[in-house]
C-alpha cells in the first residue's frame, strides 16, 4: 500500500470506468464489469512504490475503452466524451444497441441508416435556411435567401450538401473512427436542427399573421362577401321593384346556404358588432339583411354604422320575375318560400336605427 | 514495430494459452502472459479477453472463496476452447512461418 493511493481511489477509479460504461445495455454492462473491482484490488496490491492506479492503468476512461473493445462491444461515440454525456443520451444509446437482439428493432435500425443519406442533404439545406432566417427578412423560400439573395442561398446549399455528405461518409459504421468527423458530424446535425426550429417558429410567425387577417372574429369561419372590385361588401339593401327599401331580407346561394358572410370592418378600420335577429328558440339568424351593427372606435366609443346609401332604384315594371324557385336551404331557420322575402313583423327593428338613440 | 497492435490479433491465443495448463484468475493470467515476455499486454483488454471468451463459452469459471481480500475469479479451459487453442495455434504456426520465410528470402536475395 502506498500514500498516494487509497481503497477510496479505487471505488473512485471503478466508478469512473462504470460511468464510461453507462450507455451499455444494462445485462451487458452487469456482465462486463462483473469483475471490476476484483481486477483493481489485484491492481492496486501490486503497485510498486509512489505509484497510482493510473501510473499502471491508464485513466479509467482508457481502461473502460480497453475492456469494451476486447469484450467485442463498441466503443462508445468518443470514448473520452462518454462520461460527460447525460442520463438521456445514455439511454437513447443503449436502446439503439439492445435494438439489435430483436428482429423489429434491425428493421428499424437498417432503415434509419438508408435513411442516413437524406438527413446529411437535410442538415445542409435546413442550415441555410437558418441562416436565410437570420440574414434576410424575405420569409420562407423553397430556395433560402441569404442575404438577400437567392443565387448565395443556391450556391451555399451545394456546397453544404456537398460537404455534409463527404463528412457523412467518413462517419459511417465502416469507416475507421474519427473523433474529429464525429464532432464535426455531431455540431453540424446539432446546429441543422436549432435551423428548424427557428424556421419552424417563423412559419409559425407568417402563419399567425394570415390567420387573423382571414379571421378577424371566430364566428366567422368563412370569408368575406366582396364587389367585382375587391371591396369588402359591408351590408347588403334589398329594395322592392318599384323602390321601396325592404327590410329583413333573407339571402340563400344556389345551394341554400345561407349568405351570412360579410365583413366586420367598416372603411376606417372600425369593429362592427352585428346584432343578429333570433328565432323562436334562440339561433341567430345571420343572413338577414340589412344587418343592424353596433360599430366601435378604437378608443370603444361608439361610432355611426354605414347607413343605406341614398340611391335611385331603376323602376321595372310592376311584377317580380316569380317563375324560378328558389332552392331548400339546408338549414333548421324558416324558410323563406321565394329568394326575396318580407319578414313577418315580429323581427327587425326599423330601417332607420342610430346608434345610441 | 508497436506491439500492442500485434497483441490484438493474437490476445485470444495467448489467453488460451496460459490457461491451458492451468486455471487461473484474472490478474494470475494478467502475470504469466508479462512473465512469458508480453509486457505491453494492458490490464483492461485481458479482462475483456476473459469475459468474451467466457461469454462465447470457450471457457469455464469457478469462484473460489479467498480468506484474504475479494473471493477469486478462476477460469479454465473446456472442450471449446481447447478446440479453439489448437486451431489457432495452427494458424499462427503457419501464418509466423510464412512471414518468416519472407523475410529469410529478402535477406537472402539482399
Amino acid at each position: 500500500m502506498t500514500a498516494l493511493d487509497s481503497p477510496s481511489t479505487i471505488d473512485r477509479y471503478a466508478q469512473q470506468v462504470r460511468d464510461a460504461c453507462q450507455d451499455l445495455p444494462a445485462s451487458a454492462r452487469d456482465e462486463l464489469l462483473e469483475d471490476l473491482d476484483e481486477h483493481l484490488a489485484d491492481a492496486f496490491a501490486d503497485l510498486g512504490e509512489g505509484e497510482t492506479l493510473a501510473d499502471r492503468l491508464g485513466s479509467a476512461e482508457a481502461y473502460a475503452a480497453d475492456l469494451r473493445q476486447s469484450a467485442g462491444y463498441p466503443l462508445a461515440a468518443g470514448a473520452s466524451t462518454a462520461r460527460r454525456r447525460g442520463r438521456f443520451a445514455a439511454r437513447v444509446r443503449s436502446l439503439w444497441d439492445e435494438s439489435e437482439t430483436h428482429p423489429q428493432g434491425r428493421a428499424v435500425r437498417e432503415y434509419l441508416t438508408d435513411l442516413r443519406p437524406a438527413w446529411w442533404l437535410a442538415r445542409a439545406y435546413l442550415v441555410v435556411t437558418g441562416l436565410a432566417e437570420i440574414t434576410s427578412s424575405d420569409g420562407l423560400n423553397v430556395i433560402p435567401h441569404v442575404f438577400g439573395s437567392s443565387a448565395i442561398g443556391l450556391v451555399l446549399v451545394v456546397a453544404l450538401s456537398w460537404f455534409s455528405i463527404r463528412l457523412g461518409r467518413a462517419t459511417q459504421p465502416d469507416q475507421e473512427p474519427d473523433r474529429r468527423h464525429r464532432r464535426g458530424a455531431a455540431w453540424f446535425s446539432t446546429i441543422a436542427v436549432l435551423c428548424l426550429l427557428l424556421a419552424m417558429a417563423q412559419y409559425d410567425d407568417v402563419h399567425t399573421v394570415y390567420e387573423s387577417y382571414d379571421e378577424p372574429a371566430d364566428t366567422y369561419a368563412s370569408g368575406f362577401l366582396t364587389s367585382a372590385d375587391g371591396d369588402p361588401i359591408k351590408n347588403v339593401y334589398a329594395f322592392s321593384a318599384n323602390g321601396k327599401p325592404l327590410d329583413g331580407v333573407l339571402l340563400y346561394d344556389d345551394r341554400g346556404r345561407p349568405i351570412d358572410a360579410v365583413t366586420v370592418w367598416d372603411d376606417d378600420g372600425n369593429e362592427m358588432t352585428p346584432r343578429f335577429p333570433k328565432t323562436k328558440d334562440g339561433t341567430e339568424v345571420r343572413n338577414q339583411y340589412p344587418t343592424q351593427y353596433d360599430v366601435a372606435g378604437p378608443d370603444g366609443s361608439r361610432v355611426a354604422p354605414p347607413s343605406r346609401p341614398n340611391l335611385a332604384v331603376p323602376v321595372l315594371g310592376n311584377t317580380i320575375a316569380s317563375n324560378t324557385t328558389a332552392p331548400k336551404p339546408t338549414t333548421t331557420t324558416e324558410p323563406p318560400s321565394t329568394t326575396v322575402t318580407i319578414p313577418p313583423t315580429t323581427t327587425s327593428p326599423p330601417t332607420t336605427t342610430q346608434p345610441g338613440s | 514495430m508497436d506491439t500492442t497492435q500485434l497483441l490484438k490479433g493474437v490476445l485470444d491465443l495467448a489467453v488460451l494459452a496460459v490457461l491451458d495448463g492451468e486455471d487461473g484468475y484474472g490478474y494470475d493470467v494478467l502475470r504469466r502472459l508479462r512473465n512469458a515476455g508480453l509486457h505491453d499486454v494492458g490490464d483492461a483488454s485481458v479482462y475483456g479477453t476473459l469475459r468474451r471468451l467466457f461469454h462465447a463459452g470457450k471457457l469455464t469459471s469457478y469462484v473460489v472463496p479467498s480468506e484474504e481480500g475479494p473471493n477469486r475469479k478462476y477460469y479454465g479451459l473446456n472442450d471449446a476452447g481447447r478446440d479453439q487453442l489448437h486451431e489457432s495455434a495452427q494458424t499462427w504456426r503457419s501464418f509466423a512461418k510464412t512471414l518468416d520465410d519472407l523475410l529469410d528470402t529478402r535477406k537472402a536475395g539482399a
